[in-house]
């Protein structure tokens, strides 16, 4: 009995020693993991939090250094390439363009080096707004085209700017103020004018214009759409020309610029060389076209009333004594078909622009090309801006959602920008 | 058989004993080690938390180097007016300003600009601002580099991408130094009449009176200029002292 008491009192002893070791190691491998590594991850963690908003404040100040050409900033180099969907903004061709990938990608890579942060933002789905300066030949022979125009042309923007396009347009009125047979008078006094839809005589813009139309008493000046259009492009809408936006320039004429009789009455230019004024008209034309980078569209408003003869009939206006005359339209503007395209082709090709024909004598025909004209300018637009290298799986990375406004649209986009070392 | 185990038994217990007692040192060992060692991680992440806020500080503060916008009446994140940097360069060419002080550690302020010239990527102008000397030999401890990017603003329509970076360093001169200015803010605002403060240092300290200059006399002496005009008894020797200071006059007295 008292030897299985002492075997059994051996035992214990042995298992508590046991017992009291396991319970001593335990607590240095709960000191040495468990304590030591929460300290840290503490402390580690208000640490984190220091950089993560170094980073974020880093991150913004980017943003907000600016580009040496425009001295605009990254932010608002982003919200305008944003609104125009391109990652190449055009400042005109003084200042030149700006890529933004470019402009951001020396930026990112001097601050946080080469393939160790990427750049996105989304570009919201913006319709740009469509700005269109037209000018517009004031001859006896536009009685079939402006009455339709000055009517059609409204409702047609009116209608446009109803399916979330924003269209503006401004007619420029050569000099002359012919009234037609149905009482139409051809100058402003007959077009309504609407927050998108102004019309003003191009004497009242000449002031703004380096190139100024022509003066003396044989001159045409009623016809002189090239000098017009460069006046048109440069003095600008009513509303002026807003940044970012799709500019037009469009001129409607039957005729040469400064007529197609070459200074003479009812005969026809055997040639354009033969008439230097008009190829210098047009030239300006080109000149302020290309320098601007507005395209010229030119629409050739020949009303034929057969157009295989090139037989146009006649026109009704009131002439210079009060009385109703009846002008045969087959010479100048039916017979110089050819010249007159020649003259208006070069004006558009030479620009980007497109010329027109009308295919029919009623003026709605002309509202039909503008209406084409208009939706023709659908912009390939880019629908995300991602830059710098792509983020890699699987490793710590820091982010900065930064609010990029997009002042044209009025809204706002975000530049998430991350980091990894 | 008997006897054997009676022998085995008078083995065992005191080898228990002493087991136990091995053990239990192992566990005093680790408990201290383990208080070391979350010093040490705590000392480093201080400096780089110091560092983190040091720099925001800097960029981001209007006492500091912040650009204020008057249209806005605000500052901009990391956006420094170039103005107030040419002024701190002069300013504080020896010294780190009072508005991003750290009474812990010193620290010295490089800004490098970047700027793009015909399609390269350059270095454009750099400032430097901050403790110009940190503890050296023994009583240099640790140190870091840290930056952050930022931009220099020059005027509304130039602004610069550039990094900001921190040397900064935990040392004794810099710990002492940053006590005795702590101090001197302190007295300054009638805030302490007098105060007691034990120090370490490797280094004989002195002070340059004309200077202003409180001096570490390692191989390579190094100093550190100081806020208040002191009347410093020079400690000639190394060793744990008790700074015994007050403020008379204008002028910190600063016994051990």
């Amino acid at each position: 009995m008292m030897k299985v008491k002492k075997k059994k009192g051996q035992i214990f002893e042995t298992l508590s020693f046991l017992i009291l070791s396991i319970a001593i190691i335990g607590v240095i491998i709960v000191l040495r993991v468990f304590l030591t590594g929460s300290a840290g991850s503490t402390f580690g963690t208000i640490v984190e939090r220091h950089v993560d908003e170094g980073f974020r404040a880093g991150a913004t100040s980017v943003l907000y250094s600016t580009n040496e050409r425009t001295s605009k900033t990254m932010l608002e180099l982003i919200g305008i390439s944003a609104y125009i969907g391109n990652t190449t903004i055009n400042f005109g061709p003084t200042v030149g363009s700006v890529n933004i990938i470019d402009d951001l990608t020396w930026r990112f890579d001097a601050l946080y080096g080469k393939n160790h942060w990427h750049v996105h933002v989304d570009y919201p789905d913006i319709n740009p707004d469509i700005q269109i300066v037209m000018v517009l030949d004031t001859s006896a022979s536009m009685c079939y085209s402006i009455p339709v125009v000055s009517q059609k042309l409204p409702q047609l923007i009116d209608q446009i700017g109803q399916s979330n396009k924003k269209v503006t347009i401004t007619i420029y009125m050569l000099p002359g103020s012919v009234t037609c047979c149905n009482g139409f008078k051809l100058d402003c006094s007959s077009f309504p004018e609407k927050s998108y839809f102004h019309c003003r005589g191009i004497e009242n813009i000449q002031d703004k214009c380096a190139t100024k139309l022509p003066v003396g008493s044989s001159i045409q000046t009623d016809e002189d759409y090239g000098d017009g259009l460069a006046c048109a492009i440069e003095a600008g809408p009513a509303e002026g020309w807003k940044k970012a936006s799709i500019k037009l320039a469009i001129g409607s004429s039957d005729e040469l610029s400064l007529g197609s009789e070459c200074g003479g009455q009812n005969v026809c230019c055997p040639s354009l060389s033969s008439y230097p004024p008009a190829i210098q008209s047009g030239n300006n034309a080109i000149h302020t076209s290309i320098k601007n980078q507005i395209p010229l569209y030119l629409i050739q408003d020949i009303d034929f009333v057969d157009a295989a003869r090139k037989q146009c009939g006649s026109i009704c206006f009131y002439d210079d004594t009060g009385q109703p005359y009846d002008a045969p339209l087959d010479q100048p503007q039916c017979a110089c078909t050819d010249v007159v395209t020649q003259f208006q082709k070069n004006l558009a090709n030479s620009t980007g622009g497109q010329f027109y024909t009308l295919n029919s004598i009623s003026g709605q025909d002309i509202v039909d090309k503008i209406q084409e004209i208009i939706n023709n300018q659908k912009q390939e637009r880019t629908k995300v801006l991602d830059v710098g290298a792509p983020i890699p799986a699987g490793i710590d990375t820091r982010v900065a959602n930064i609010p990029v406004p997009i002042s044209l649209a009025g809204t706002y986009t975000t530049a998430r920008i991350t980091e990894w070392s | 058989m008997k006897r054997l185990k009676g022998q085995l038994s008078y083995i065992i217990k005191p080898l228990s004993l002493v087991m136990t007692i091995v053990l239990l040192l192992l566990l005093y060992n680790s408990i201290s080690s383990f208080g070391t060692r979350e010093t040490a991680v705590q000392k480093g992440l201080d400096l780089t938390s110091d560092a983190t806020s040091t720099l925001l500080v800097l960029a981001n503060s209007e006492d500091c180097l912040a650009y204020h916008s008057p249209l806005t009446q605000g500052v901009y994140a990391n956006i420094v007016d170039l103005n107030k940097l040419n002024d701190f360069v002069g300013k504080y060419s020896a010294t780190e300003p009072e508005c991003a002080r750290s009474f812990d550690f010193g620290w010295r302020i490089t800004i490098t600009e970047f700027k793009r010239t015909e399609g390269n990527v350059t270095e454009g102008n750099k400032w430097s601002f901050g403790a110009s000397n940190f503890s050296r030999d023994n009583a240099f401890h640790q140190d870091l580099l840290f930056s952050i990017p930022m931009a220099v603003r020059y005027s509304d329509k130039l602004t610069r991408p550039a990094t900001m970076q921190i040397h900064i360093v935990d040392g004794e001169l810099e710990k002492i130094a940053g006590i005795l200015d702590w101090s001197c803010v302190l007295f300054k605002n009638n805030r302490i009449t007098k105060f007691s403060i034990q120090i370490k240092t490797s280094y004989p300290l002195s002070y340059n009176s004309q200077m202003n200059e409180l001096c570490s006399m390692s191989k390579e002496k190094s100093c550190r200029q100081m806020w208040c005009p002191m009347n410093f008894a020079e400690i000639k020797s190394a060793g744990d002292y008790i700074l015994k200071i007050s403020y008379t006059d204008g002028v910190m007295v600063v016994k051990s």
